[in-house]
């Protein structure tokens, strides 16, 4: 061994530095690959495991964290269980062997469906699909197949009742572009949609019929000549009030209004549509196809109704006209909605005698059968009509970071994604319900809500992981300088140097037992501060970075928009830029003014009554600084809150002006009386003189807000000065007297003696104050939240919900707890930290505690 | 009260040139007697004459001077400057005394008994007695003031040099002086009267006009017990206080001791990592502490919230009391290592009795921290907690969120500002007292956090 060691170290000396050098960090990098392997290969073993076991620590965490050796199943976000494959193989053993089955089994097939002919689709499915073997698998596929084959897309014409099949594949969401062919009819269709659902609106004499453009807008189409749009204005005795489009100068007409059944009806010819309207009492039926200048309301008796006319049922009920045929076709999309119900797949032979199958299990006691099991089946049958949904949704739940990574793997994937899917909500199966439960088992079921990928929860455990690694991570540096810088030594020590350091390892673990102490005593607060101080200003400042905001964003997914909400500061256009740009900048300035003038009035106030306080004619000072020390010593939210009261347009202070007679001024000079709406005209010197209409509106003037910041600072000075004046106070009575008589001896007079002694040395002691008191006053949420509440004219959204009187702190405040605009509120906590942060840092930079260490 | 504002234009006027006859008749007595004084004549007879207005004056400048004096003493006096001085000064004096009159007779009266105190005290002091006794004594109307004039000289001083105490300056100094200082004291004290009286009004959902209401009850106080969750509020505060008090001054008091007396790798990072930190404003994190709250099911549990107070405490405080450990001296350490003392006994049988004030003044600034505090209280628990229904929402508000419902009137608890004053004097007041008690410490301790660190 020790010729070796010669060897090598005969060969180190030959050796170039660089090289050298290079060992060194390959060392150290060995240590960053496998912790402790850099000290293994310094030859200190006892280290080398001590930094490894953390390495496994760290592994382990992940791994234990994790899902890593489990098979992540997309499906068991759904409810209940799957029906298992001996269900599926009992189904089809009935079906094909109903002879076997015991008597007691009652099922009858329907008499319309050919025997022969019944079921060998299914069981060609399986013998193709499963080599005969049934399973669940293979039946919820074919039922799937089954209905989606035996409803395809559809055009029923009403008057010919022959139906033209649009698309008979398996149907996507988008219906129209499939075949080349079919697109221009449906197109051509499309544009003459009525849903009958809604009412018909018929003008007064009967020359053409209206529908309600949509539910939003107050315009009328008229359904034989879309492009023909006239006005609503007036709902005022349930009547339409039609205005010329080309010429809205045209006395308008107004229409009365018919209640209309949506019942159609077919005359016994077979040539025209019938649209049944009541008229109170009296039943009209219109053609809803003739030439518009020729319709006419005809009774039934007119029209024959009986046996030469039969109505006409729909089952979608929306109908497609084809004005220039005249004809008139029942578009049938099983997946549409008409007033908010599924149209719905029907029933097919196959689909029936599953239902009955399905019946009789449910209704038999002793299965335990449960509704759940029932809505996982139907939505699983759903996905297997929507292969691409079926896709989506089994890549949005097996994935791999959310569903199986370890807290450290998942923490960074998190952060960098903010998590990938939005929550699903999966109501479309409820289109099948109809066609394959007859039990009434799932008379409602639900639509399914199953959560995303929460971005808020994404980013907070992501940034717990983070955190978390962030000191495995400072370990493990330590371990890579420690490899690196042993290896050095080693290489410089001589023979027996190099033993002794290698038995310093006993010594290092000592200092480093020593140094657990400190650790140990530090560690709670280390948590504390790393979960509950670092990472929620992490997560506040990332947020800022990210689309959230809106009331659904907590429970949503949203993503990383990188400066964009910074950028809607400056950019008054965009996005929540038309909101929040021009408001920020306001609240921004009144932020300002406020923090400089509530501070300079306090500081002031309380420095000129410190004087008063402290002059020669003051006896019992005690007692009138007890007296004046009052609104310190009373909680600041109290007071606040008392004043808002006191100053409410209905409140003590009013009613007090009135009793002295101020108000009867007031309102003479003008300033009190005028109506609200004359206030709003005011402008200039009026406009600022305006106090209220009937009462001083003290925090709610909406006309004048300059006044209600006035208000506010002057209140303010209420709550503040005594701070100050008992502060300085303090500092006058500590200057050295003799300070004053050696003035007075050079012939200084009273006012030299205060501008050169007392000011300079109360203003010296008291500025850090000041400063303090600045960015205090700058985030003086409680002064404006509870005496103002922000107001006047605060909560509009088109200017960012932000008051008069709202400062940056209490705009954010409102923002994240009553409007849920995350993002920007983030964006104005972090503006406000630039300043606040800076102020507060520079101000304890100069401490002397910060200079010692 | 009475309407200030009736006044016309004939009575202003009228007021205006009384005042202004007062001011000048005043102006010439007051110089008469100054004018007496520089001449050095016997000034028992120069006070007679100088009521009788002109004549007054003239014999004062026809006595000859008792000694040789300066010809521009006299023209000093009469110079018009001078005069005009001495004119506003009365102006002042009568002006302020007749409106603080007309306002109200007790703020008058107010006025007139303490600049009488305040003379008597400058008196006293001239005569060398205490000032105090002579401010105690000039309490008592008038003859407060007789009493003091005739308190024994204890050092020998001229009659004269007592009565340069009451010249015009003084008194008009003194009369503004007390005109602020009272009507200060009333801007201050009258919100809080009115909170008194707010609490025994037993007005639900109107404001109280009155100061005092007119049929006083405790009804407010009992509705707050019987009928709102005034009781829970109040233990919940009071239990995030205790626990945010001794959890936190526990963990910092720790803290700081190693940081300020251990040596350890981090440290340096350590400190700066909290110095960074405590510069960061506490609500940054307001919507992490809300989603923290969620997924650990803490959403509308006071108890919770103690954590992070804790939280938001710890750098700042830290620093605080690592700043003053680091002044007591580091040889009582060394003496007790000699001693063979290990890290735990220097600590608690040195370090901490030392520390006892600052830890003190943590442990109240953290114990008063989450009665006053709304932010957090009115964003994370006014939404029910895990299990419980909306409406047990209001039994889980902290005493600033119950009260401000109770005036701004919340989804859960109505509008009652008679039960909202009552509510704010429970807890106002006892903290009110403590802070007056203790309001000297308080203020040093802001001063030394301040300046020194």
């Amino acid at each position: 061994m020790e010729d070796i060691n010669k060897d090598s170290k005969q060969n180190k000396k030959n050796q170039p530095t660089w090289s050298k050098e290079i060992k060194h960090i390959l060392v150290g990098l060995a240590s960053l690959l496998i912790w402790g392997l850099g000290q293994v290969f310094n030859r200190q073993y006892i280290k080398g495991l001590f930094f490894f076991v953390f390495f496994v620590g760290l592994l382990f965490t992940e791994y234990a964290t994790g899902k890593y050796n489990q098979v992540i199943d997309p499906y068991r976000y759904l409810p209940g269980t799957d029906y298992s494959d001996i269900f599926a193989t009992n189904f089809y053993t009935r079906i094909y062997q109903k002879e076997f089955t015991s008597e007691d089994y009652s099922y009858e097939l329907p008499d319309y469906i050919p025997e022969e002919e019944r079921f060998v689709d299914f069981g060609q499915y399986i013998e193709e699909n499963g080599q005969g073997v049934v399973s669940m698998d293979l039946l919820t596929k074919f039922i799937a197949k089954d209905l989606v084959d035996h409803n395809p897309v559809r055009m029923y014409s009403l008057i010919e009742e022959s139906t033209a099949i649009v698309k008979n594949q398996l149907r996507s969401s988008d219906l129209y572009y499939d075949n080349p062919e079919d697109t221009a009819a449906i197109t051509a269709l499309n544009e003459n949609k009525v849903i009958l659902s809604q009412q018909l609106y018929h003008n007064e004499d009967y020359s053409a019929l209206y529908q309600k453009k949509d539910a939003l807008t107050s315009e009328y189409v008229n359904i034989k000549d879309p492009s023909d749009i006239i006005i609503y204005l007036s709902t005022e005795n349930n009547t339409i009030t039609a205005y010329d489009k080309d010429d809205l100068s045209k006395t308008p007409i107004v229409f009365p209004q018919y209640k209309l059944t949506g019942d159609l009806y077919l005359d016994s010819l077979k040539a025209n549509i019938y649209l049944r309207i009541l008229d109170g009492s009296t039943t009209y039926y219109t053609d809803i196809f003739n030439d518009p200048y020729d319709h006419t309301l005809l009774t039934a008796s007119v029209l024959g109704v009986g046996p030469t006319t039969k109505p006409i049922t729909l089952q979608t009920r929306s109908v497609y006209l084809d004005r220039n045929a005249h004809v008139v076709y029942e578009l049938f999309d099983p997946e549409t909605t008409v007033q908010s119900l599924y149209v719905g797949y029907h029933t097919t032979e196959f689909s029936s005698l599953f239902a009955e199958y399905l019946g009789g299990l449910y209704s038999t006691a002793g299965y335990s059968y449960k509704e759940t099991d029932m809505q996982r089946f139907l939505i699983k049958v759903y996905f297997e009509m929507h292969p691409d949904l079926k896709q989506q949704f089994e890549i949005d739940f097996s994935n791999f970071f959310y569903e199986q990574a370890g807290i450290f793997v998942k923490g960074f994937w998190g952060v960098i994604t903010l998590g990938e899917h939005s929550p699903w909500s999966i109501n479309e199966y409820q289109t099948i319900v109809d066609a394959l439960d007859t039990t009434g088992v799932s008379t409602y079921l639900p639509s399914l809500e199953i959560r995303g990928h929460i971005s808020t929860l994404v980013l907070l455990d992501g940034l717990i992981g983070v955190l978390l690694l962030v000191y495995f991570i400072i370990f493990m540096i330590w371990g890579v300088i420690d490899a690196y810088m042993v290896s050095k030594k080693l290489e410089l020590a001589s023979e027996k140097d190099k033993n002794d350091l290698l038995k310093s390892t006993k010594e290092y673990f000592k200092t480093v037992y020593e140094e657990g102490f400190e650790y140990i005593v530090l560690s709670p607060a280390i948590f504390v501060i790393t979960f509950i101080s670092i990472m929620p200003i992490l997560f506040g400042f990332l947020i800022a970075f990210t689309s959230i905001s809106g009331n659904k964003s907590l429970t949503e997914n949203f993503s990383w928009v990188g400066f964009n909400n910074f950028i809607y500061l400056f950019d008054f256009t965009n996005g929540l830029g038309e909101q929040f740009g021009v408001a920020f900048w306001n609240v921004l300035l009144w932020t300002t003014i406020w923090a400089f003038f509530s501070t300079f009035t306090v500081f002031f106030g309380g420095f000129f009554q410190a004087v008063i306080l402290n002059s020669e004619h003051v006896p019992f000072k005690k007692f009138w600084r007890t007296i004046l020390i009052l609104p310190w010593a009373i909680p600041g939210l109290l007071s606040q809150m008392v004043f808002s009261v006191m100053f409410n347009e209905y409140g003590f202070i009013n009613e007090l002006l009135r009793s002295i007679g101020l108000y009867d001024r007031l309102f003479e000079l003008g300033w009190l009386g005028k109506t609200a709406a004359e206030a709003q005209q005011l402008i200039g010197l009026d406009k600022l003189l305006y106090l209220g209409s009937d009462n001083i509106q003290w925090f709610s003037n909406p006309v004048n807000p300059t006044f209600v910041r006035v208000t506010l600072i002057v209140v303010n000075i209420w709550l503040g000065f005594p701070y100050f004046m008992a502060l300085m106070s303090g500092v006058m009575t500590s200057i050295d007297k003799t300070l004053y008589e050696a003035a007075r001896i050079d012939g200084a007079d009273k006012n030299q003696l205060f501008k050169f002694i007392t000011f300079p040395l109360v203003m010296y002691s008291t500025a850090p104050i000041l400063i303090m008191t600045f960015s205090g006053n700058f985030n003086n949420f409680g002064v404006i939240y509870f005496i103002t509440g922000g107001g006047p004219n605060a909560g509009e959204a088109f200017r960012g919900y932000a008051g008069d009187t709202d400062i940056l702190i209490s705009w954010m405040y409102k923002l994240t707890v009553n409007y849920s605009i995350y993002n920007m509120a983030s964006v104005f906590s972090v503006l406000i930290f630039i300043f606040v942060g800076s102020v507060t840092a520079w101000n304890l930079t100069r401490t002397r505690a910060f200079k010692e260490d | 009260m009475r309407n200030l504002f009736s006044l016309t234009e004939i009575e202003l006027v009228s007021f205006a040139i009384i005042l202004l006859i007062v001011a000048a008749y005043s102006t010439l007595v007051s110089l008469t007697t100054e004018l007496a004084q520089v001449k050095l004549v016997d000034m028992k007879k120069a006070r007679k004459i100088s009521w009788i207005p002109f004549f007054g004056l003239f014999e004062i400048l026809r006595i000859p001077a008792a000694s040789k004096i300066h010809p521009t003493e006299i023209a000093n006096v009469l110079k018009i400057s001078h005069i005009f001085k001495v004119l506003f000064r009365f102006i002042l004096i009568f002006g302020v005394a007749s409106i603080t009159l007309y306002i109200n007779w007790i703020y008058f009266a107010l006025i007139a008994i303490f600049v009488q105190s305040s003379l008597s005290a400058d008196i006293a002091d001239k005569k060398g007695q205490k000032p105090i006794q002579g401010a105690i004594l000039g309490l008592i109307p008038i003859v407060g003031f007789i009493l003091t004039l005739k308190l024994p000289n204890k050092k020998t001083i001229e009659q004269e040099s007592i009565w340069y105490v009451t010249r015009s300056e003084v008194w008009a100094s003194k009369i503004i002086v007390f005109a602020e200082i009272i009507g200060l004291s009333v801007i201050v004290i009258v919100p809080v009267i009115y909170i008194f009286g707010m609490a025994a009004s037993n007005q639900q959902s109107s404001i109280p006009v009155d100061i005092w209401p007119k049929v006083p009850t405790i009804d407010a106080f009992i509705f707050l017990f019987d009928e709102l969750d005034f009781g829970q509020w109040y233990l919940n505060t009071l239990t995030i206080a205790v626990v945010d008090m001794v959890v936190g001054t526990v963990l910092i008091t720790g803290a700081s001791y190693v940081f300020a007396r251990g040596k350890f790798r981090g440290k340096k990072t350590g400190l700066l990592a909290l110095f960074v930190l405590q510069s960061f404003p506490s609500f940054m994190g307001l919507l992490a502490m809300y989603v923290l709250f969620e997924k650990f099911g803490l959403l509308g549990r006071p108890l919770a919230l103690s954590i992070l107070y804790i939280g938001g405490a710890i750098p700042g405080n830290i620093w605080l009391i690592k700043g003053y450990l680091n002044q007591i001296t580091k040889e009582l350490d060394e003496a007790a290592i000699i001693d063979g003392a290990n890290k735990l006994q220097i600590f608690f049988q040195i370090i901490l009795p030392l520390s006892v004030p600052i830890i003190s003044f943590v442990a109240v600034g953290m114990f008063m921290g989450p009665w006053m505090d709304y932010m957090l209280p009115g964003y994370l628990l006014n939404v029910p907690a895990a299990g419980a229904a909306i409406a047990d929402i209001p039994s889980q508000y902290t005493l600033a969120v119950g009260l401000f419902q109770l005036i701004n009137g919340g989804a859960y608890v109505a509008k009652n500002y008679a039960a909202f004053a009552a509510g704010a004097l429970i807890v106002g007041v006892p903290i009110t007292v403590l802070y007056m008690v203790f309001q000297r410490y308080l203020i040093e301790g802001i001063m030394a956090g301040s300046t020194k660190g």
